[in-house]
Formats: structure tokens, sequence, C-alpha cells
């Protein structure tokens, strides 16, 4: 373990890389799909992309490494008992990503305000307050599956006697970044075709 | 009595968690609300690139797990006292450096094979206007941002791993979020480096439905 060489470190890395390039696609395949699309209803949407999907996948993967921690300790069963601990952390989870896209939210329509000057009407087609709502919703939801993920691949890396941190943040982030642009996708035409546009 | 302390003590967890993940989050947003400018402009200079955006989570996840893992080793070695600043390019971290490139190469010929296949699949079922990019151009896209994004990311995740432990500072906590909330701008930029030699070197053809 404490060793490094070339060989064990891709050896270690290589198959948890190549179910993470799956998911990569399939993040990457959805976004070029409904990209133009998603243009329509916000035009700025590609500036929030990188930020939404990379606080889904940090949360998640925050969420994977305290619960791997309490089920070494003991302090958590294999049935993730005692149920109110599980649910302090996730509670915790909650509002870190509540706070971080109500700031992301904030930020931003404050960036579009300040573009629109530059480079014309690029205002969501619909209003500011949906927009925010859309951002903050998609978001937590967003992180709460992947969180839940996040749980189960943590008891099953647990069971398994695998070293934790090779798995699971590469798992979170990347099923983070797929349904972080799902679910923000979806709001979107969601919001989208409330208001007609889609 | 000992529900309430029980009470109590989840309420000490959820407020330590929150205000140990926050600076760091916010933090986060700003660098990837300037990694997403980048994006606008690429969208606005390269619409027409049929498939490109298969590409862009690849690449993001790429640095993230490669740099990642070689901040969080690099961090290892460290706290074991095989890898340090004044040992410099010792065994240990030639192997780590190795390793990590050898990664980005695999990955990224790995990822513009696969976008490749996915672009090609959906130009069939659903076919779409603008420039066709060829299996060359994913792949001079795919190899070329990861191994420019990764010289940068590498050299910066030593550094800063290396500096950090120099100074007394716990690697694990700085080189992360430094890496990672520097690392998307890094491969955004390096992409449309990328982009730009793909197409000039073989010019895609235009397909128009």
């Amino acid at each position: 373990m404490t060793e490094h060489t070339v060989r064990k470190i891709l050896m270690e890395s290589l198959p948890v890389l190549a179910i993470v390039l799956v998911f990569a696609l399939a993040a990457g395949q959805f976004l070029d799909h409904t990209l133009e699309g998603l243009k329509l209803i916000f035009p700025l949407i590609l500036l929030m992309v990188p930020a939404f999907i990379d606080i889904t996948g940090d949360l998640a993967g925050v969420v994977g490494a305290r619960v791997t921690s309490h089920l070494y300790t003991g302090e958590l069963d294999e049935g993730f008992r005692p149920y109110h601990l599980l649910l302090a952390n996730l509670i915790a989870i909650l509002l870190v990503s509540t706070t971080a896209y109500a700031f992301l939210g904030v930020c931003v329509i404050a960036i579009t305000i300040w573009l629109t000057p530059v480079l014309g009407p690029i205002f969501p087609a619909f209003g500011f307050p949906q927009l925010f709502l859309a951002i903050l919703a998609a978001g937590v939801l967003a992180t709460v599956a992947t969180s839940v993920i996040g749980l189960f691949a943590a008891r099953l890396v647990y069971r398994s006697g695998r070293d934790p941190d090779s798995i699971i943040p590469p798992l979170t982030t990347t099923v983070g970044d797929l349904l972080g642009i799902v679910f923000i996708a979806m709001a979107l035409l969601q919001v989208g075709l409330l208001f007609g546009i889609v | 009595m000992g529900m309430a302390n029980g009470r109590s003590h989840e309420r000490t967890l959820i407020w330590r968690v929150y205000r140990e993940a926050m600076p760091v989050l916010l933090f986060t947003v700003l660098a990837e609300l300037f990694a997403g400018s980048l994006l606008l402009n690429l969208d606005v200079n390269f619409a027409s690139l049929i498939g490109l955006f298969i590409l862009i989570p690849g690449l993001m996840q790429l640095r993230g797990n490669i740099s990642t893992s070689l901040a969080q080793r690099l961090g290892s070695g460290t706290h074991l006292g095989t890898i340090s600043w004044k040992q410099g390019l010792n065994k240990p971290l030639r192997a780590n450096i190795k390793a990590a490139f050898y990664l980005v190469i695999i990955m990224s010929v790995a990822l513009g094979v696969g976008a490749w296949l996915v672009s090609l699949f959906f130009q069939i079922t659903t076919p779409r206007s603008g420039l066709i990019l060829q299996l060359s151009h994913f792949l001079i896209i795919a190899l070329g941002t990861a191994l420019l994004a990764s010289i940068f990311q590498v050299t910066i995740t030593v550094t800063v791993a290396l500096l950090a432990h120099a100074r007394g500072l716990d690697p694990d906590n700085i080189t992360i979020p430094i890496v990672a909330a520097i690392g998307d701008i890094i491969t955004i930029a390096c992409l449309m480096v990328a982009i730009i030699v793909a197409i000039t070197l073989i010019p895609p053809i235009t397909i128009i439905i």
C-alpha cells in the first residue's frame, strides 16, 4: 500500500477510470444533445455547467467519505443504523448544497445582468425567480440523489475491503456530473414548457 | 439525558461539516464560473463542430481523477517521508509523475475513441448540419487537451503539495481544493488550443442536411 510503483498505480486506477469514462460519455452526449434546446430557454446555460456539476459530485463525495469513516469506526452498522447519525450527515449536506446552489443562482443572475449590455438580449426567456428556483431545486435534488448513490457505494466498498479513497471520489464525481446535467436540463425544460418556449 | 446529549452531538456534527465545507465550496463556485465563461466563449467560436461537447465532461473528469489522486498519493508520500521538497525528483516521486502521465494518455485516447463512436452513432440516427469531426479530430483534441493540461496540472500539484509540506502545512488539506478549483479553467483553456490545432491540421468536412 505504501510503495508507489508505476504498475501498481495503473492497476489500481484503470478499472475505476473505465467506469468513469462510460458515465462521462453519457453525460457528454446528454449535454451535446440538449444544448441547442437549453440555449433557447437560457442562453448562458454553459456558464453554470462546470460549477453546477462540480458542487454535486464534491458534496456526494463528502457524504461517501464520511459514511465510510463511520462504517470503519463502527459508529454506523451495515444497515446504516443508528439512522439519526446517517440523517445528521444528510441534513448537513442538504444545508451545504442549498447554500452553495443559492450562491450559484445569485452569481449567475448577477453575471447575466452584467453581460446583457455587452452581449445583447441574453435574459432567460422567463423571469429570474424561476431561473433561481430551477438552479436551486435541480442542484439540491441532484446532490441528494448522488449522495444516496454515494451511501450505497460506501457500503459496497466497506464490504469488499478495498481502499475507499480510490473508488468513492471518482464514482461520486462522475455520477454527479451525469445527474447534475440531467437535473438542470430537466428543470430548465420544465420551466420552458410552463412558459411555452419549447 | 442520553437523548439530549445525542441531539446536541448531532447538531454539532451538522454545523462542523457546514463550516468546514462552505468556504472552499464558495471559492470553487467562483472559479468554476470563470471556467463556465470560457466554455461560453468556446461555444460561440466552435458551435458548428458536431459532437464537441461529448468530450467536455470526460475531459474535466480526467483532470479531476488523475490530479486529485496524484495529490492524495503525494500527501501520503510526504506523511511517510518517502517524498519531500529536499529529496527532489527521487524514485517514488518519478513513479507518481510517470503513472499520472500514462493514465492521462490511456484515458484520453479511450475518451477520444468513445466520443467519436457516440457522435457517429447519433449522427446516423439523428443527423445534424454542421462540421463533421473525424476520429483523428477527436483523438487530437482529447489527447492534446489532456496532455497539455496535465503538464500544467502535474507541475502545479507537485509544487503545491511539496511546498505545503516543506512549510509545515498538511498537503491533504491544501492541494486538492487548489488543484480542483483551477483544474477546469486550465482544461478549457487547453481545449481551445487543441481544437484550433486539430481543425487547422485536418479541416473538417461540412455536412448540410
